[in-house]
């Protein structure tokens, strides 16, 4: 344990030296400066009244439309909560893409004195009431915060193996496990502040933390974990900066299915951004969709890339008998 | 203890043996040599020992069991400086040996009384990156240190060094070997194989070519040394023969000797005695 942790403290102090690292940051920095001013206002303010049909309620902000139809395709058109009322008595809210706890909060102050029965309705597919540059914060989040291990990682790397100090790592009695955790554990919790930078200043805070955490730093482990094996085949910084650079553009791709949804080949849904690009989606924009499925791609590539590295990084970067 | 038996390392895989049929053993509380000029294969054998270099034929062996089969436990109870210093350049001496330290399971020295040992306390908090290649060297030594090694690989641990550094390197060398560690060192210097070993094995093209105690080298072929100091062309010239060797005859009749005199080798001439190479290339 305490090797895991030395190890950890030693990348993290190289990291602070690496040029690379600080480029990083400092791009951070740049893509939440460029969300904010792109678009100043805040998604939850951007809606302010409120549609209804079919029902009794009234108040200053809300408009009265003639059919559902019209009901939701004023909700979709505006970005507001819709009230749908059902012949039972009973209320639909429609929700276009707001965050679970805004629609909740709205319900209970409309009908917290009442006895009818609310449900929640979520018809957001096309989102046209998230606004762009905030919709794109799980591209940012994806490309930036979660790709760190996989840039840095392969630097540091690289450095141990031109600095020969691999060679030192090969006859201390460290496994490949606690070499792999050590620089994995380390890589996800700077993703995972890195990740929580952009969501608070983009998204703001009405989104479920946890799971956001749980999800960048798993899926920075894979990312991490990939990159390790990757960058095991190359001798120097210069040999694997470009193929590096060219993974990391294919690791790019799903964000044209995130663009433009009817477009999702099997291809593009195997490379491992694609998952987290919708399930940030999912998380910061309360999407209501299951997370299920993130959860089992997720762990899916986390093994399988934990075992890929182990085996890679194991057999030709920390076996004794290489030079 | 260590035991080294008929090892041959092919690095191309086309024959060409870098070192072959080398055996030996190394025992606890002793020091023992690998004495021969650069490119002898002197490093090839250690790093076949301690396992950086795969073991394709012979055998080695830690108190009988063989590098083969040792776990990665067993890396606690090793040792190694290299030949290159290789420490973390963007690390201070001082974290190189701190973060050294915790991968072992075993206690380890206190890193900066290491450092103070080998002359590197005042630069204990400058980055390695600032450190000169012998103080580099002198890092890497004390980092083979930090675990209180059983077993201590020490690959050329003066070359680079001034007088009075090497003079405490040697006398830090000699505490691990009477603190009862089996100490295993390569050099090309006769000097530091002669008051630092217990045991010398010259190493020439890859096999051993004379093995024993310095003293008893000495004393085997120093008896049997005999230098030739001739003329030619009006410079004082001089050469050594093995008593018994029979150029020694021919040589004299075909010189002008001013004087002859036999005497006590040192380590160097009966490298060259027994090698017909000298040790310095
Ligand atoms: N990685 C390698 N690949 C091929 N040949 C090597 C390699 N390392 C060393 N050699 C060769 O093996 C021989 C012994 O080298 P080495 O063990 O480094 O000698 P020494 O340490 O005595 O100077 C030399 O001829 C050297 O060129
Ligand atoms: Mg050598």
């Amino acid at each position: 344990m305490s090797g895991i942790l030395a190890l950890g403290i030693q990348d993290f102090k190289r990291l602070l030296t690496n040029a690379l690292f600080w480029v990083i940051t400092v791009t951070l920095v740049l893509i939440i400066t460029l969300i904010n001013f792109a678009v100043p206002e805040n998604i939850s303010e951007e809606s302010y009244g409120i549609f209804t049909y079919h029902t009794d309620y009234y108040a200053d902000q809300t408009t009265a439309v003639n059919s559902e139809e019209e009901l939701r395709q004023a909700v979709k058109e505006h970005g507001t909560i819709g009230l749908l009322g059902n012949d039972d008595g009973s209320i639909t809210i429609l929700n276009p893409g707001l965050s679970e706890k805004t629609v909740r909060a709205t319900m209970t102050m409309l009908y917290s004195s009442s006895d009818t029965y609310v449900e929640v309705e979520s018809i957001n597919e096309n989102n046209a009431a998230i606004p762009f540059n905030k919709r794109m914060t799980p591209v940012f989040i994806c490309f930036e915060a979660l790709v760190i291990g996989f840039i840095l990682g392969g630097a540091l790397l690289l450095s141990e193996k031109e600095e020969g100090t691999i060679r030192a790592m090969r006859i201390a009695p460290v496994g490949v496990d606690k070499y792999l955790i050590s620089k994995t554990v380390l890589f996800s919790i700077i993703a995972v502040l890195y990740a929580l930078l952009v969501a608070f200043f983009c998204v703001g805070f009405s989104f479920s933390v946890h799971r956001f955490i749980l999800l960048s730093f798993f899926g920075a482990a894979v990312f991490s974990l990939i990159g390790f094996a990757f960058t095991t085949f190359f001798r120097d910084m210069s040999s694997w900066f470009f193929s590096m650079a060219l993974l990391l553009s294919i690791n790019m791709l799903p964000v044209v299915a995130y663009s433009e949804p009817s477009f999702s080949p099997f291809w593009l849904r195997v490379i491992p951004s694609y998952s987290l690009i919708f399930a940030y989606e999912n998380i910061l924009f309360g999407m209501g969709r299951s997370m299920l499925p993130t959860v089992f791609t997720v762990a899916g590539w986390g093994i399988g890339a934990y075992l890929i590295s182990r085996f890679v990084v194991g057999r030709y970067l920390l076996s004794k008998g290489r030079r | 203890m260590i035991t080294v038996n008929s090892v041959y390392h092919d690095y191309g895989g086309k024959g060409n043996y870098a070192v072959s049929d080398i055996s030996f053993s190394v025992e606890s509380g002793k020091i023992f040599g690998f004495l021969g000029p650069s490119g002898a294969g002197k490093s090839t054998v250690q790093n076949i020992m301690t396992g950086l270099i795969p073991l394709q034929r012979g055998e080695v062996l830690y108190d009988g069991r063989s590098i083969k089969a040792l776990k990665t436990k067993f890396f606690n109870q090793i040792g190694v400086s290299f030949e290159q210093p290789n420490v973390y350049a963007k690390l201070t001496g001082y974290e190189n040996l701190k973060y050294f330290a915790a991968l072992f399971s075993v206690p380890t020295h206190n890193p900066m009384e290491l450092l103070d040992r080998v002359g590197l306390r005042d630069s204990a908090h400058k980055k390695a990156l600032e450190y000169s290649k012998g103080m580099r060297q002198r890092l890497t030594l004390a980092r083979a240190l930090i675990n209180k090694p059983k077993y201590l690989f020490l690959d050329e641990p003066t070359s680079g060094l001034d007088p009075s550094t090497a003079a405490s390197v040697r006398e830090l060398i000699r505490e691990q070997r009477d603190g009862g560690a089996a100490v295993f060192l390569t050099t090309h210097s006769m000097a530091l194989a002669d008051s630092l070993c217990d045991t010398v094995a010259f190493l020439d093209n890859g096999k051993i070519a004379a093995m024993d105690s310095p003293e008893v080298l000495k004393r085997h072929y120093g008896k049997r040394l005999v230098t030739v100091v001739y003329n030619e062309a009006g410079n004082e010239r001089s050469e050594s023969f093995d008593m018994n060797d029979r150029a020694l005859a021919e040589f004299l009749l075909s010189v002008n000797p001013i004087k002859i005199h036999s005497q006590e080798a040192t380590l160097e001439e009966i490298f060259l005695c027994v090698t017909g190479r000298e040790l310095k290339s």
